[in-house]
């Protein structure tokens, strides 16, 4: 099945079961007692306010047969755009109630005396939502630690799916009939399931499966490599450019999972250790990255992710990358070493300065071992500098591409300016879009 | 993925759910009085 038969599918039972419980409830309406279309609208909005709200935990499940067809940092910014519009439907759900004429003060204040269970649920429901958004878009604004906020989301998302629950059930709309009931309880098993297997069953499955920090190394770019050995199993191998998930702590049991791509080579035998390189941007990567001594235990999710030229042949390929972006196409390029393979890549490589470029020498040595050509282009260059300067724009890409560069196969990692930046280039190349392939480390 | 197909999508899809909601509202809207 190729991917574009199966990202149809996915999104097709996507799309399905968002519509369920609206369609649902207008086949099995038991009584037309409408009293408006203001107020079916705002119903209407709820439905599928709360069924984007459950499906949003499956979006980020890590359910590797969706996240083949798209990409996890694709799927992740999905989560976040889909998270906005179910914000935007469950705001739009009182508005238009109150325009019919409901008393706003009974379901916006919690404390008032014509405030009962259900205009509580309700209120607090949504409240909890604005919050959870908004921590959501500002959160390294307001300087809120990634692990703080991981939690703080999947309880608050958990609270708001409750409360939405008890107000639907409670207010009986149309809730009263089997077919609806049976409807929001396939939703409520949904979403219990995946916790149950990410929050619980995972971690258990994973208790054994530890991984022994044998190498804590630092690299230019204040960046750190971590060489880890598998105890007591294999380990895995992996498409070079593919990330894991990286838990540090004493269990395997919850919060502040990290998305890091391997930068070693992805054909790994059975037991062998797997590299991963982590730049400095405090909290975890800065403190706890920084503490980790050979001997530590790190538990890993993985391999994950589609961003890999092992899902991508091509005549040769056009590497694209950035500040600590450069570490996936570095996998790739090992395991090209590896592999002995003779295809030519070009791999532009945008950095600050000279001296902050991670993996600088090493892939000079790569560039020596196979068809590699290295562009740095550098913002702050040295007076003495004769390479590129600047940004990797079109222009300079121009510079160096070869006659075929459009039956090349690009791949683009690094901060987000970079990657939007690419997002325009490449298409204005008239490089075909079947031939781009993106990923933004920063995803989460 | 290009990051602007997956906004064009999410827009789209919101476009199609609000289309969705009023044709729901018309469908289960009954007469009034």
């Amino acid at each position: 099945m190729t991917m574009i038969v199966r990202g149809a599918l996915w999104f097709g039972l996507y799309f399905f079961l968002i519509l369920l419980p609206l369609a649902t409830a207008a086949i099995s309406s038991p009584a037309r007692v409408a009293p408006s279309f203001i107020v079916e609208l705002g119903v209407g909005a709820g439905f599928v306010g709360l069924a984007l709200m459950c499906l949003e935990f499956a979006l980020i499940s890590r359910t590797k047969a969706a996240a083949q067809a798209f990409g996890e940092d694709a799927l992740q910014l999905f989560h976040n755009l889909m998270g906005m519009a179910a914000l935007g439907f469950l705001i739009a759900h009182p508005v238009l109630l109150f325009i019919s004429g409901y008393p706003a003060q009974c379901w916006l204040n919690p404390l008032a005396g014509c405030a009962n269970v259900a205009t509580r649920t309700a209120s607090l429901a949504l409240y909890v939502l604005v919050v959870l958004v908004g921590l959501s878009i500002w959160r390294k604004k307001l300087g809120i630690k990634y692990e703080l906020w991981q939690v703080t989301h999947g309880l608050f998302a958990l609270f708001v799916l409750i409360a939405a629950m008890v107000h639907i059930f409670i207010v009986g709309r149309y809730t009263t009939t089997p077919i609806m009931k049976a409807v929001w309880l396939m939703y409520a098993i949904l979403v219990t399931a995946l916790l149950l297997y990410y929050k619980i069953l995972l971690p258990i499955l994973n208790w054994n499966k530890t991984w022994e920090v044998v190498e804590n190394r630092l690299e230019r770019g204040d960046s750190r490599t971590l060489v880890l050995q598998p105890v007591g199993h294999k380990g895995f191998s992996f498409q070079p450019g593919q990330f894991s998930w990286l838990k540090t702590g004493r269990t395997p049991f919850g919060l502040g999972q990290h998305p890091i791509s391997m930068s070693s080579s992805g054909d790994v035998e059975s037991g062998d250790q797997v590299a991963f390189t982590i730049k400095d941007l405090g909290d975890w990567s800065g403190q706890e990255v920084t503490a980790l001594e050979p001997g530590d235990t790190m538990w890993l999710d993985g391999p994950h992710g589609v961003f890999s030229m092992d899902r991508e042949q091509g005549m040769g390929y056009v590497f694209v990358g950035g500040g600590i972006g450069i570490t996936p196409l570095y996998s790739m390029l090992q395991t090209m070493v590896e592999r002995e393979d003779v295809r030519p890549v070009l791999l532009f490589y945008g950095g600050s300065n000279w001296e902050s470029l991670t993996f600088r020498e090493e892939l000079d040595d790569l560039a020596g071992q196979m068809n590699l050509q290295i562009i740095h282009v550098l913002s702050q260059p040295p007076t003495s500098w004769e390479g590129e300067s600047g940004y990797v724009t079109g222009e300079v890409m121009k510079g160096y591409l070869p006659k075929q560069y459009k039956r090349f196969v690009y791949f683009v990692c690094g901060p987000e300016p970079l990657m939007d930046a690419m997002e325009k280039v490449l298409p204005e190349l008239g490089i075909p879009a079947q031939n781009v392939h993106t990923e933004r480390f920063d995803m989460v | 993925m290009h990051h602007l197909v997956v906004k064009g999508v999410a827009v789209g899809l919101t476009i199609l759910l609000i289309v969705a909601i009023v044709v729901f509202a018309i469908l289960v809207k009954a007469p009034v009085g």
